[in-house]
């Protein structure tokens, strides 16, 4: 196992395939909330990203922008919850693909 | 200078102030509008003051200055810069905030005790709005694009009972956080790529490039790729513009005109400090696909609008071929900044009062309004019909408007940068362009024979909207030169 | 304090804008008090700084605002001289008491508050034109007057006639404005700006007759429409259908006067183009009698005096064509006042009359309006030309710089003098008509005077007439050389000795009350005249040049319109209709793409941000 260390561009590809999963899901599902899930990983990989390159480099100011999208994913959370539910009273549905008729 | 002062973030004290008094107010006179009321529209003001107050300060200084948080351990990179590019955004800001403000007052008044948060949400988002202008570290870039998204996605859908409104909420929100999270990922790249937030100080991205070689120069490219995804995404520019239609035609109609000017204004203003300032040692890469991208935003939005039957999706795609204009400018590198405020501070008066006209005929909070709706407003009510007739002008870039100016410059500094043919796309697609804000016109003052019109009664607050707007639009398409000589101080640190 | 003339333009514009905005919250009186209030402190503020002029002390001075025009040297300037100043004080001050009058006047009218804005709106437009310092800015205030008349004329659009007549004033206006913009061209070609100091400066080296005629005769053709003189007169009687405050200020004592302002500001290229001077002056003449006669035969009382205003009109445009400007201006100056107070006399007796306008069915109204009878009768003297009312010294001051031309202009003078008769005849028998005899009412008018608001401007109007001609006496108290910086280098005619001045007007004054005894005599029966006969319906019917000018030039141009837009749709449009067509139905088919769908919205954005990155590594030299 020796010769096998773990770097920091590991983590940045580890992160760089967690963003490119969460870009599929936002494509490929279609429930709004796994979506906004997808996104949610998308966000973490961001972090992960952050946190490896600041490690790295022997700079803390990566892992302090870190906190600040946690910070700022948690209120997107909040807001992005109401909208889901507001569109599921509504619908009884979350399905993306029934809400269309806003288009051309 | 180096020291934190107050007046760096005066604008965002004020509305953020504003946003929690309003609130504040609201738990006890919620019910009470002429209580809040004037308070959001002072707290508008008071921001533009405070803006003027930084822009006097930044000419009386002589360029601006930026406050680094050096003796600090924690952030190395300076996290406020108040310059000329900062206070002309605030100043501009805060009075698109006002008039859009008045231009939502109506449905405010429907909205009751609600209309308490969606004032102070007005105000939360232009103080985000106004943070990506305003800061050099490419993180705060993002925590003001969030602050205004979040608060833009809420208005979207703030009449969520209306047909429509949950609809674009939902799209507006998850295709918005999408674009966030883009551009999120393209700062993280970034700064593995250089080991920095900063676009200013010492240790800055630029300061990096050009005293490094990039050992992976591809990890930094698609930084600035994903950064360029996330910016466009939110001015509109296509192929990143699908959402805005959509979102335009299922918003309530009061909250569009601020979600749209303020929007292109910070997004803009944050794409000439990131890429102009910032990557300026790389703009031989991002120019030609910024030029691409201003085309094909351009034609698309031409053409697209077009073939529009609803009044809300034709000024979105109007508004995607204004982006690709004003990107022309960017392209132009610094040489195009005057152009791209002069641009921005008159179209964002225009889209107000346009989306004030438009939900004076069909009501502040609905959804879609059909462009035949339009149809007798010139009997119905002729101000507003002159008024929208004149903004249409003024989009359209006809001589003596606004709109023709900005164009003008906007050409001129992309002709001087040898971007010849982006200018003649430019020309054509603006010719083209014509036919459809005409045929707003001509709709307005046609009218079907035998059908009685009713007198359409506006109120004062949403008749002041769109006066300002059209006032702008003839003064300032009049004698641009005063505007001119402001805006050409306008620049960044 | 000549700083703060800016101030002068923008209360009124500023005043013009609340009203316009909220001026239905402010209601009557009340919008009316402050836009009164505007003008007047408009005055105030241009009053001050003229007193230096008055005392004779002052400079004049060029304010720059801003820059206008960069690429063509445009200034936003105003020109601050003795001329620009009398013509401020005159606007203002008329401006400040017809407002005041308007206010009575227009009451219970439901657009009281936006009748007006556009009052305000004129005040401030023809202070751009009279405080402009270069040709561009006049012309800006040269457009919005006529804008600002257009809109008080058909102000009443809802009466077809005041419609018909406020379309009519806009035609025939800007075929007027057409020689304006031509001359605008052949200035800036000429001198690359339009700045009044370097073209007066410069032009006797610059310009050569030829084109010096050139341009005068655009800037004349562009008088004839503004100041209402043959071929473009046609106008100004229709113009009577707007709201008589209207006809008292717009059409009678400031706008009208426009044309004649222009072109003694432009005295020194008139100077440098002797052929113009001659077609200006028998232009002015010809109109003046036509006018005369013309306003001989009207019934209605506003006619007579829409008339007598180009008649007037007609004598400010001989006295620029002889080369007096200052006796040009000094009538305008007088007539302004006079006339506004015949145009409000007029107003306060239909006021009374209850609309009627119709002078046979008035009479024996002097005991019952006894303050709009004194003080129009003050008028009716000044106009007329007695001494010593302001009509006297200024008609006679121009008759006797025609006189002293020699040659052909002894003939203009007789003219001249003949309209002096006519003219007193003309007013002689409105007064006669409208205040002495017997009633000869409809049945249930009850005239009453009118209220203070209405006779208060009247009676400060009359002490104006009665003294404002002292200014300029042949003794020369001090206007003609008070103007005179404004009329620097431009020849004055030669002194005239006093013997000769005296007896001229005397000669004047002998036809002036013959006149006068003519129409007395003829009007002061019982029974009034007939006035039937075939040359007394001509001239009521004004020589039919309407009625030419509709059938010779409306109709034809009409018919040439309607061929032209034919030949445009079929040819021009065919093209537009394909390209549009085409770049439409490339639309159409892009359209799905937009489906709606959240998800392919996403999957394109994603796309799109792969082809950038892939994009921008290629640009970029690679990974």
């Amino acid at each position: 196992m020796d010769g096998l260390e773990v770097t920091a561009s590991w983590y940045l590809i580890l992160a760089a395939a967690l963003f490119a999963i969460g870009v599929a899901g936002v494509v490929v599902r279609r429930n709004a909330l796994v979506m906004f899930m997808s996104i949610e990983l998308m966000l973490n990989s961001v972090n992960l990203t952050f946190v490896a390159v600041s490690k790295d480099l022997g700079l803390i100011e990566g892992q302090v922008a870190s906190l600040f999208v946690m910070v700022v994913a948690a209120a997107e959370v909040t807001v992005g919850l109401a909208i889901i539910v507001a569109v599921f009273r509504k619908r009884s549905s979350a399905n993306v693909d029934e809400l269309a008729e806003l288009k051309g | 200078m180096g020291n934190a002062s107050f007046i760096a973030v005066a604008f965002e004290v004020v509305l953020l102030t504003g946003a929690l008094v309003t609130i504040l107010v609201g738990v006890v006179a919620g019910r009470n509008r002429s209580v809040w009321g004037p308070l959001v529209g002072m707290f508008f003001l008071l921001s533009a003051v405070a803006g003027l107050w930084q822009w006097l300060e930044v000419q009386a200084d002589g360029g601006g200055l930026y406050f680094s948080t050096q003796n600090l351990p924690i952030m190395r990179s300076p996290m406020v810069v108040m310059d000329g590019f900062s206070s002309f955004a605030a100043v501009i800001l805060g009075l698109v905030g006002f008039v859009a403000f008045l231009g939502s007052w109506d449905l405010q008044v429907r909205l009751g005790k609600r209309a308490v948060e969606f004032s102070s949400l007005m105000l939360l988002g232009v103080a985000g709005l106004h943070m990506m202008a305003a800061t050099p570290n490419l993180v705060v870039v993002f925590i003001g694009l969030e602050t205004a998204s979040i608060a833009f996605y809420v208005l979207a859908g703030f009449t969520r009972t209306v047909h429509g409104s949950d609809e674009a909420a939902l799209k507006y929100f998850l295709l918005g956080s999408l674009a966030s999270a883009m551009f999120l990922y393209g700062v993280a790249l970034t700064f593995a790529a250089t080991g920095s937030l900063s676009l200013y100080g010492e240790n800055s991205i630029l300061n990096f490039l050009s005293s490094h070689i990039v050992s992976q120069p591809g990890i930094l490219l698609a930084g600035m790729s994903l950064m360029l995804v996330g910016l466009m995404f939110k001015i509109s520019a296509a192929p990143f513009h699908q959402w805005a239609p959509d979102v335009y035609q299922g918003a309530p109609n009061a909250a569009l005109g601020l979600l749209v000017a303020g929007v292109k204004i910070a997004g803009f203003a944050a794409i000439a400090r990131i890429f102009v300032e910032g990557m300026a040692s790389q703009i031989d890469t991002w120019a030609p696909i910024v030029a691409v991208i201003a085309t094909i935003s351009m034609i698309v939005g031409v053409v697209m609008a077009l073939v529009q039957d609803d009044i809300k999706r034709l000024l979105a795609y109007s508004g995607v071929s204004h982006a690709g204009y004003i990107l022309t400018a960017i392209v132009a590198g610094s040489g195009g900044y005057s152009a791209m405020w002069f641009y921005l501070a008159t179209y964002a008066f225009m889209v107000v009062g346009a989306f004030t006209v438009v939900s004076m005929v069909s009501g502040p909070g609905s959804s879609a309004t059909s462009i035949d709706s339009l149809k007798g407003l010139g009997k119905r009510n002729p101000e507003a019909a002159w008024l929208m007739a004149v903004l249409m002008l003024g989009m359209a870039g006809i001589p003596f408007f606004t709109g023709f100016v900005g164009k003008v410059l906007a050409f001129t500094s992309a002709a001087n940068a040898d971007y010849v043919w982006l200018v003649v796309i430019g020309v054509v697609t603006t010719v083209i362009g014509l036919a459809y804000y005409l045929r707003v016109i001509l709709t307005m003052f046609s009218s079907d024979e035998g059908v009685e019109l009713a007198t359409l009664d506006v109120s004062m607050s949403a008749r002041f909207a769109v006066i300002i707007g059209a006032t702008v639009t003839v003064v300032f398409g009049v004698v641009p030169w005063p505007l001119l000589d402001v805006v050409r101080n306008a620049l960044p640190l | 304090m000549t700083d703060l003339l800016w101030l002068v333009i923008a209360i009124p514009l500023a005043m013009a804008t609340i009203n316009i905005l909220i001026g239905r919250r402010l209601g009557e009186p009340l919008s009316g008090i402050l836009a009164t209030v505007a003008v007047g402190v408009s005055f105030v503020l241009a009053a001050i700084p003229a007193v230096d002029f008055i005392a004779g002390t002052g400079e004049p001075v060029t304010i720059r605002l801003f820059t206008w025009i960069p690429t063509m040297g445009v200034e936003a300037e105003l020109l601050w001289d003795p001329l620009s100043m009398l013509l401020t004080l005159i606007v203002t001050g008329v401006g400040a008491l017809i407002h005041l009058y308007s206010i009575g006047y227009m009451h219970g009218d439901e657009r009281f508050p936006r009748f007006f804005s556009f009052l305000n709106l004129f005040i401030g437009s023809m202070l751009i034109l009279v405080l402009a310092a270069n040709y561009a800015i006049m012309f800006i205030g040269w457009e919005l007057v006529g804008l600002c008349s257009y809109l008080l004329i058909s102000f009443w659009f809802t009466k077809p006639t005041a419609a018909a007549a406020g379309k009519k004033a806009f035609i025939v206006n800007r075929i007027g404005d057409w020689g304006f913009l031509i001359a605008l061209m052949l200035l800036f070609a000429s001198f690359g700006t339009f700045d009044f100091g370097v073209i007066f400066a410069t032009a006797p080296a610059v310009l050569s007759v030829g084109m010096a005629t050139a341009i005068t005769l655009m800037l004349f053709a562009a008088a004839t429409g503004k100041s209402a003189q043959i071929p473009l007169y046609v106008w100004l009687p229709d113009a009577m259908e707007g709201p008589t405050p209207v006809s008292a200020l717009i059409h009678a004592a400031t706008m009208v006067a426009a044309g004649v302002f222009m072109m003694a500001r432009s005295a020194v290229l008139f100077e440098l183009a002797p052929a113009t001077g001659v077609v200006v002056a028998i232009v002015g003449v010809a109109t003046a009698l036509l006018a005369a006669v013309i306003a001989m035969a009207q019934k209605d009382i506003k006619k007579v005096l829409a008339y007598s205003t180009i008649s007037q009109l007609g004598y400010m445009v001989l006295a620029i064509g002889v080369g007096a400007y200052s006796a040009g201006i000094f009538h305008m100056t007088t007539h302004a006042f006079f006339k506004a107070l015949l145009f409000l006399g007029a107003g306060s007796v239909i006021h009374a009359m209850a609309g009627e306008q119709d002078m046979p069915k008035m009479g024996g109204l002097r005991k019952l309006l006894p303050i709009t009878f004194l003080t129009m009768a003050a008028a009716w003297l000044a106009i007329s030309g007695i001494f010593p009312f302001s009509g006297f010294w200024s008609k006679d001051e121009i008759l006797a710089a025609t006189f002293n031309e020699g040659g052909v202009f002894y003939v203009l003078w007789l003219v001249g003098v003949v309209v002096a008769l006519l003219t007193a005849f003309y007013m002689t028998r409105l007064m006669v008509m409208t205040f002495f005899g017997s009633g000869r009412w409809d049945e249930g008018v009850e005239p009453h005077e009118s209220p203070a608001s209405m006779t208060i401007p009247l009676i400060v109007l009359g002490l104006f007439t009665v003294g404002i001609g002292f200014i300029n006496t042949p003794f020369r108290l001090g206007f003609e050389h008070f103007l005179d910086p404004a009329f620097q280098g431009v020849a004055h005619p030669e002194e005239m000795s006093a013997a000769l001045i005296w007896t001229l007007a005397a000669l004047t004054t002998v036809v002036t009350l013959g006149g006068i005894a003519w129409a007395w005599a003829r009007y002061r029966r019982s029974e009034l005249p007939a006035e039937s006969g075939v040359w007394w319906r001509r001239a009521l019917g004004g020589f039919f040049v309407d009625d030419f000018y509709g059938d010779v030039i409306v109709a034809p141009s009409r018919a040439a319109a309607d061929l032209a837009v034919t030949t445009d749709e079929k040819a021009l449009d065919g093209v537009a209709y394909g390209l549009g067509s085409g770049v439409k139905s490339l639309g159409t088919t892009l359209r799905p793409v937009q489906s709606g769908k959240v998800r392919s919205y996403a999957g394109v954005l994603a796309i799109a941000g792969i082809v950038l990155i892939v994009a921008m590594v290629i640009i970029g030299g690679g990974f």
